[in-house]
């Protein structure tokens, strides 16, 4: 709720239910050709049980366009005591029975955010350990209730340090990661992993390409994602929509044998130029629909590494898309 | 955590990674001609041999004096100590043999088994002391790459967590000190086919412990690239009734393996434990045609699987040499 009214207030409009349903609205009511380019969407509780003006449940609108659903399953962060300001997440539970829920009522995905920050200290050995283990106990929970789990564990990219260290640190996350999995005998072809891409700091002085970006990444997937994971969708973690498409395109155009689809998760990355269209005006409908369509048909082709920057791209596309610290 | 301090330098890592594909080059395998003095006297005592060190040198001999035709099927060779610095009738270190024929000599560095106290007759292997200067001479002497195995068994109640642990522990130490001498490690956790556990329970603990040994090589921060695997195929134990086909064997196996070793790894070459010769080369095959998409080389590292024509032809006679060295390039190229 808090982050949509963030970005309703990016554009001026109140942050009330039939405002959040409205915008919805306008995404799921996307004509069928978006079912190309977009897989899954992500559904908040709320909003999975919201439905358009006709009457129809928000679920049901995306699953007839062949889209699968998802739905956010953890309860938010909690902190760990004795660290420098680090989390674990709560949503255990009750997790079992609001599975079974979300199933009837229409979910295929799971997903739960772990997050983690860099820092001198951080993170520390507690913090991955107690993030992994959450992740994998959620895991273990959702499958047995026919949810494929989305893992996602998030180092968040506030702080001044370079991609080396983000990648030395993104190794080490899922290394943990992928041990608790199996420690908690996740059935791994029944999920797909979330992580961030590999990069520098936002306050780092240095810049890097995305060749830098996507060679960092992809290395750093090769050294600790089974084979046996379908795939990883990034977050775009306060990339601009432009940034995050083109180092998922360059990801995909490295010449080395990947055994997992490489493609997206995107939240902001996807919603700014359509929100921006929108304004909340019902009369801009279309123009939002247009502009989220073409946003995700970009990321469609940077999956298949085939995306070409145009040069031109709108003021949306390229505004950077991180709040500090951003919470969910 | 704390921030990284770089184990290897870019240089380091290439060499590393360089010898690494080169041992599992396209149909490529490795030849383990590591067998310690006591295992070659089991070996020379079924064909009637007197364990001597001459004979252990004129057997050896027959197998580096096979023809380049070896050279398409061979990427490594591992040798034990004695074997390093023994050499052929007209003077030439094998060490010499070998690298002439373009195939990578290998060592074998750990100094066997010994047991955890209060478990249930498990190991762990020694080795460790003293090994990077060991490793820093061998690699002066024309070694590439080293070969260290420990040794697990499945039973109603091993192996037990502490042998997991232990084990995969001191298999990530030895690939540690390894990388920093320039020597790329073959890491060889062994799970053991004895017992009449099916083909399930054999996929579920090789499972485990291969996610063990990852964890553990990236809490070492080994350099996966500059590294081989040489595990066990999922086959069920010995005495287990239920008989698998090869396809069930490949799918167990390359399942597992999918699931638990990182596509960084660069090859995977299987050792034969106990299986025929004919045996190992079909499920061999049957991996290597399974439907799963598979990151990394898979090719094998045989011991006895490769040398049990050779060895029955020779039967220590000398005129038999030339039989046996063709018996032996006969079955590589399988």
């Amino acid at each position: 709720l808090g982050t949509m009214g963030n970005r309703l207030q990016r554009i001026n409009v109140e942050n009330t239910e039939e405002n959040r349903r409205a915008f919805r609205e306008i995404l799921f009511s996307s004509d069928a050709s978006i079912s190309q380019s977009i897989g899954g969407v992500i559904l908040f509780h709320e909003t999975l049980y919201q439905k358009d003006s006709s009457g129809k449940p928000f679920p049901a609108l995306i699953k007839e366009k062949g889209i699968v659903v998802r739905i956010k399953l953890d309860k938010g962060t909690a902190p760990l005591a004795g660290t420098n300001g680090e989390t674990t997440i709560q949503g255990l539970d009750g997790l079992a029975e609001r599975c079974a829920q979300y199933k009837k009522d229409g979910a295929d995905f799971g997903k739960w955010r772990a997050v983690l920050k860099i820092t001198g200290t951080t993170p520390s050995q507690l913090a991955i350990q107690e993030n992994a283990n959450t992740l994998a106990r959620y895991a273990s929970i959702c499958q047995q209730h026919g949810l494929v789990p989305i893992v996602e564990p998030e180092i968040l990219p506030d702080g001044d340090h370079d991609l080396q260290r983000c990648q030395y640190i993104t190794e080490k996350v899922l290394a943990a990661v992928y041990k608790a999995l199996n420690d908690h005998h996740v059935y791994l072809e029944g999920t797909l992993l979330k992580p961030n891409m590999v990069t520098a700091g936002h306050s780092c002085p240095k810049k890097y390409t995305p060749q830098d970006v996507a060679e960092a990444t992809v290395t750093t997937l090769l050294r600790t994602v089974p084979a046996a994971v379908p795939g990883i969708c990034f977050l775009s973690g306060g990339q601009s929509e432009e940034e995050a498409s083109v180092n998922l395109n360059a990801m995909n155009q490295l010449p080395v044998s990947k055994p997992w689809k490489l493609t997206f998760s995107y939240g902001r990355a996807l919603q700014a130029s359509a929100l921006a269209a929108w304004v909340g005006k019902t009369e801009n409908k279309k123009a939002a629909q247009e502009a989220f369509r073409k946003r995700a048909q970009i990321n469609s082709l940077a999956c298949k590494g085939q995306y070409v920057m145009s040069g031109k791209t709108d003021t949306a596309a390229t505004q950077s898309l991180f709040t500090a610290s951003y919470t969910y | 955590m704390t921030h990284q301090y770089p184990a290897l330098t870019a240089e380091q890592k290439k060499e590393l990674s360089d010898i690494a594909l080169r041992i599992v080059a396209p149909g490529k395998g490795i030849l383990a001609a590591d067998e310690s003095v006591g295992d070659m006297a089991k070996r020379l005592n079924q064909i009637g041999v007197e364990n001597t060190e001459e004979n252990r040198r004129l057997y050896r001999q027959i197998l580096f004096s096979a023809d380049s035709r070896v050279k398409k099927c061979i990427g490594g060779v591992i040798f034990f100590h004695e074997t390093m610095y023994q050499k052929a009738d007209d003077g030439t270190p094998f060490v010499q043999m070998i690298k002439d024929k373009g195939i990578v000599v290998g060592i074998k560095v750990d100094k066997g088994v010994v047991p955890l106290a209060g478990t249930d007759g498990e190991t762990t292997t020694q080795g460790l002391d003293g090994l990077s200067e060991r490793c820093a001479q061998y690699k002066k002497d024309g070694a590439d790459f080293a070969k260290w195995r420990c040794v697990l068994k499945i039973s109603e109640n091993t192996p037990s967590a502490l042998a997991i642990m232990e084990n995969a522990n001191v298999l990530a130490r030895y690939a540690s000190i390894c990388q920093q001498n320039g020597i790329v490690p073959i890491v060889e956790p062994e799970i053991l086919p004895d017992g009449d556990h099916d083909l399930k329970r054999c996929q579920y603990v090789t499972e485990k412990v291969l996610a063990a040994v990852y964890k553990a090589l990236s809490d070492h921060h080994v350099y996966l690239e500059g590294t081989l695997l040489k595990p066990n195929m999922v086959t069920p134990g010995h005495s287990c009734p239920t008989k698998y086909s090869p396809e069930e064997i490949a799918m167990a196996t390359v399942t597992a393996l999918r699931r638990t070793v990182p596509p960084a790894v660069p090859g995977v070459t299987f050792l034969s434990g106990g299986q025929s010769e004919e045996e190992a080369s079909i499920n061999l095959n049957a991996i290597n045609t399974c439907p799963l998409m598979r990151p990394w080389a898979l090719t094998f590292s045989y011991g006895r699987a490769l040398q049990a024509s050779a060895l029955s032809a020779w039967r220590g006679q000398q005129d038999n040499a030339t039989a046996a060295t063709e018996e032996f390039v006969k079955r590589a190229e399988v």
